[in-house]
């Protein structure tokens, strides 16, 4: 065996399914459920990953670690169920008005009741950080499901907007005016649970 | 006097922004791309209006702390499955595993 065969050989990574549960089981349920948002849906992922990469331990070539490997699985498996919850028409349907004036002479501009506050400094010391953190989870739970499946793809998978609008159902039109509405409605969500 | 007030109407419209339009375009510049002529208008609007600053500000924010709630710390994980789930998830696994 050559040097560098044998370098090859240690560095390759293998998978151990019977400590899946033990070693991932955990780290995965976290990240499925900071874009799900749900906990029992979370739980369904999770286990229908391990099945998944179960099925698909042939395809691991152990260029990867185990549980980037996995991890690959569980995003596709997010995003399935994002496709899901996001197709059916009524789903984009949202009571939200939006805080701009919707007519007269200041036609486009904030609401006087809804203008944006200051929020000074608070937000950026480490203090407030975890509530910060939390009230966003709330509000981000608050979106419509459609809304939310767009703006999980695009600012924490980064997909790009042809992909987002592939997964989630939208059109390139519509997907700039839900992340338009869904900003104003996650900022004004955190504003009011936050100041 | 009234094509007047029209035209001149029309022509504020086309440099000046309201805030609806203008924070749609803060939004598509901070993750797409917007023209020259657009930046310029955002600019000007930005200049005098304080509320859109604000928006502008607390919305980049917002986007950054997104980001940071979706990595996921495995030595600080918030969430635990319960032992009931894990044995659950385990047993699916074992029979996966004894059907080959």
């Amino acid at each position: 065996m050559t040097e560098s065969s044998e370098i090859d050989k240690k560095l390759k990574h293998e998978l151990n399914p019977q400590l899946w549960v033990k070693n991932h089981g955990d780290y995965l349920y976290n990240f499925a459920y900071y874009r799900v948002n749900n906990k029992e849906v979370s739980e369904d992922v999770v286990q229908e990953t391990f099945i998944a990469a179960l099925k698909a331990q042939k395809s691991f070539r152990g260029e990867s670690t185990e549980l980037t490997w996995l991890l690959s699985i569980l995003k596709r498996k997010v995003i399935d169920y994002f496709r899901k919850v996001s197709s059916g028409k009524e789903r984009t349907v949202s009571d939200y008005t939006l805080p701009f004036q919707d007519e007269g002479m200041f036609e486009g501009h904030w609401l006087v009741n809804r203008l944006p506050k200051d929020w000074s400094t608070d937000a950026d010391s480490s203090l407030n950080q975890e509530e910060f953190q939390q009230i966003l989870e709330v509000c981000l739970s608050l979106l419509p499901p459609k809304w939310r499946s767009v703006f999980v793809l695009k600012f924490m998978e980064e997909l790009n907007s042809d992909e987002v609008c592939k997964e989630a159902g939208c059109t390139p039109s519509n997907f700039w005016v839900i992340i338009h509405r869904a900003r104003l409605k996650l900022r004004e969500c955190i504003e009011n649970k936050w100041l | 006097m009234k094509d007047l007030k029209k035209i001149v109407g029309k022509g504020i419209t086309l440099v000046m922004l309201n805030c609806d339009k203008a924070t749609f375009l803060l939004t598509k510049k901070e993750i797409g791309n917007i023209t020259f002529i657009e930046v310029l208008k955002l600019k000007i609007h930005l200049l005098s209006c304080k509320y859109c600053r604000r928006f502008a500000q607390q919305s980049t924010f917002i986007t950054k702390q997104i980001y940071s709630l979706s990595i996921i710390d495995p030595n600080n994980l918030k969430l635990k499955l319960t032992d009931e789930q894990k044995i659950c998830m385990q047993h699916n696994i074992d029979n996966q595993l004894s059907k080959k």
